[in-house]
């Protein structure tokens, strides 16, 4: 390159440095993103479409963010079937579904070989699948891919859903049960009505998780329940904890082993159904994303609350959802004796004998 | 007359209800065998709640077996012996099914105590962990319930006519082939699941069959 093109490059560089400083503050730069991110997808589906056409045709199918490549044959079901999955996705995730439109799906039947496709992200249904199956599937690919896109704190947080896919009645009641009996002082405290107890409980707070979560008897009672297997080179520490009683060779044992949390994932998806709920379309966005920032503080902006209500709230969520025990409900029991009345009048009203 | 009755029916049934009986006193108390165990780890009340969830699949499949027998029982010397005893009877035909059906709710009673009985017993020797509570009465209450009715559905069943018995099995068949049919044309519609749901959510006649049947529970 010659001394003067040096100088002409040199010279447009600097003219256009203003333009590029003013360009760096963070709304351009989400737009920049933005803008980027549409262009991804297009291109994602382009090529997808190209790869389609020259292999096998494919259809697509779009609802909302959703876009699924799937045989022609196969089309109507995933059409009927993915603007259901939309709606629920939807409404579970709110504005964050929206990124679903980034990574186009790919659906096909099970028994059948894969449409030659890279790129795309693999949806399979059962051969006698229906539009119900099919939607199901759907959400459950479009809830994996969310995680996908949050960060690891959180995803790691919740398990390997952020949402379960049982309903939240059961969800809630199954963490009831937690709460009820596990063997955790933070838990008990939890249930007595501590925020602090539930925050610890559920494992948004920093800190050494086997202080929080379990008293030293409790401890000492984890270390014992451990196998000979698990323990391996930690024996004499295991034997320190339980036959002696010291505190830390418990700690050191259950360190090394790993602390099983005292609330599972059911508990913890609940709080995070709570708390999008209670934040709106935008709160997954707010919770999803942040790590400069500490869980229980990112649960507290997507809430839009306090973390102390929100969690006093998951608690009373948690405990009106109580499983019904054996007992019946007056109603029940008259409905019961209804019908048992109804069949026997069933039995005397004939007048034939054979 | 109504203790003749029960009398009969007692002697066609005592072979095959004696062991129900007892198999109704253990149940209860095979549930909480875990209870209590000193190997037991530091989650035990939530071990001992699935082992009752898994004991729990017994009572409504004990409720329904011994139903059935006793229905059967209830009718088979008649159907046998072609109703001519109690056609030569001088009362009308829903009298002689109304005793016969007393006859066989009687004899079911004795069941019903007995897994009162073995409930309260179970839950009264169990150690039992802490936030969890026992419902020995609730849970008898509850068998109580779905025994009497399924022994009035299989008692309605059994008394009818053959062309009754066959009405309801060509229903049932009907309604599997018209899915299967729909299935095949292409058309998705979900005629067994909703049948079933209004037979097994309240106010249909089998939701006392669904729910938690767990002597120990939250």
């Amino acid at each position: 390159m010659s001394e003067r093109h040096r100088w002409v490059i040199a010279t447009l560089v600097a003219s256009a440095m203003p333009a590029i400083v003013t360009a760096q503050d963070t709304t351009a730069l989400r737009q920049r993103l933005h803008r980027l991110e549409l262009l991804r997808h297009t291109a994602v589906v382009a090529v997808a479409r190209a790869e389609s056409a020259r292999r096998e045709r494919l259809d697509t199918v779009r609802s909302g963010a959703l876009v699924i490549l799937v045989r022609p044959g196969e089309a109507w079901l995933v059409r009927q079937a993915s603007a259901v999955a939309w709606a629920r996705l939807d409404s579970l995730y709110g504005d964050e579904a929206a990124t679903l439109s980034s990574t186009p799906m790919l659906f096909f039947l099970l028994g059948r070989p894969r449409p030659q496709v890279a790129h795309l992200y693999p949806v399979i249904a059962d051969s006698a699948a229906t539009p119900p199956d099919v939607a199901f599937q759907l959400v459950r690919a479009g809830s994996a891919v969310i995680r996908a896109e949050a960060d690891t704190v959180l995803s790691n947080w919740t398990g390997p859903l952020l949402l379960a896919e049982v309903p939240a009645a059961t969800e809630n009641a199954r963490a009831y049960v937690e709460l009820v009996t596990a063997p955790s002082e933070a838990v008990r405290r939890c249930y007595a009505g501590t925020a602090d107890a539930c925050a610890a409980a559920l494992g948004l707070l920093a800190g050494d998780p086997a202080l929080q979560w379990y008293d030293v008897a409790e401890r000492r009672a984890l270390v014992a329940d451990a196998t000979d297997f698990r323990l391996g080179r930690l024996r004499s520490a295991a034997d320190a904890c339980t036959l002696a009683g010291s505190d830390s060779a418990c700690l050191e044992v259950l360190h090394a082993n790993g602390i099983q949390p005292p609330l599972s994932t059911d508990a913890r998806q609940s709080l995070v159904r709570l708390t999008l709920a209670s934040g709106g379309r935008g709160a997954l966005g707010r919770l999803a994303h942040g790590t400069s920032r500490s869980l229980s503080l990112r649960f507290a902006l997507a809430a839009g609350m306090p973390v102390d209500s929100l969690i006093l709230a998951w608690r009373r969520t948690i405990i009106e959802a109580k499983p019904k025990p054996v007992t019946i409900a007056t109603a029940r029991a008259w409905t019961a004796l209804g019908w048992i009345v109804l069949m026997g009048l069933m039995a005397f009203r004939s007048s034939r004998w054979r | 007359m109504f203790r003749m009755i029960l009398f009969t029916q007692w002697k066609w049934s005592r072979l095959t209800l004696l062991p129900l009986v007892v198999a109704a006193f253990a149940l209860p108390l095979l549930s909480v065998q875990g209870a209590g165990n000193p190997q037991t780890t530091p989650w035990e009340a939530r071990q001992l709640l699935n082992a009752l969830q898994s004991w729990g699949v017994g009572y409504p499949v004990l409720a329904t077996m011994i139903a059935l027998f006793m229905a059967m029982t209830a009718w088979s010397a008649d159907h046998r012996g072609r109703h001519v005893y109690a056609l030569s009877l001088p009362i009308p035909r829903w009298h002689y099914a109304l005793q016969r059906f007393g006859a066989g709710a009687l004899l079911l009673g004795a069941v019903v105590i007995a897994l009162w009985l073995g409930a309260l017993f179970a839950a009264g020797t169990a150690s039992i962990p802490a936030g969890l509570h026992a419902y020995p009465t609730a849970l008898a209450v509850r068998f109580a319930l779905a025994l009497f009715l399924a022994y009035a559905v299989f008692f309605a069943i059994t008394a009818g006519t053959t062309r009754t018995a066959g009405y309801v099995l060509a229903i049932i068949g009907g309604i599997i082939v018209v899915q299967v049919l729909l299935e095949a044309a292409g058309v998705h519609v979900s005629l067994i699941p909703f049948i079933g749901d209004r037979l097994i959510l309240w106010p249909g006649p089998l939701e006392i069959f669904s729910g938690r049947w767990m002597l120990i529970d939250v």
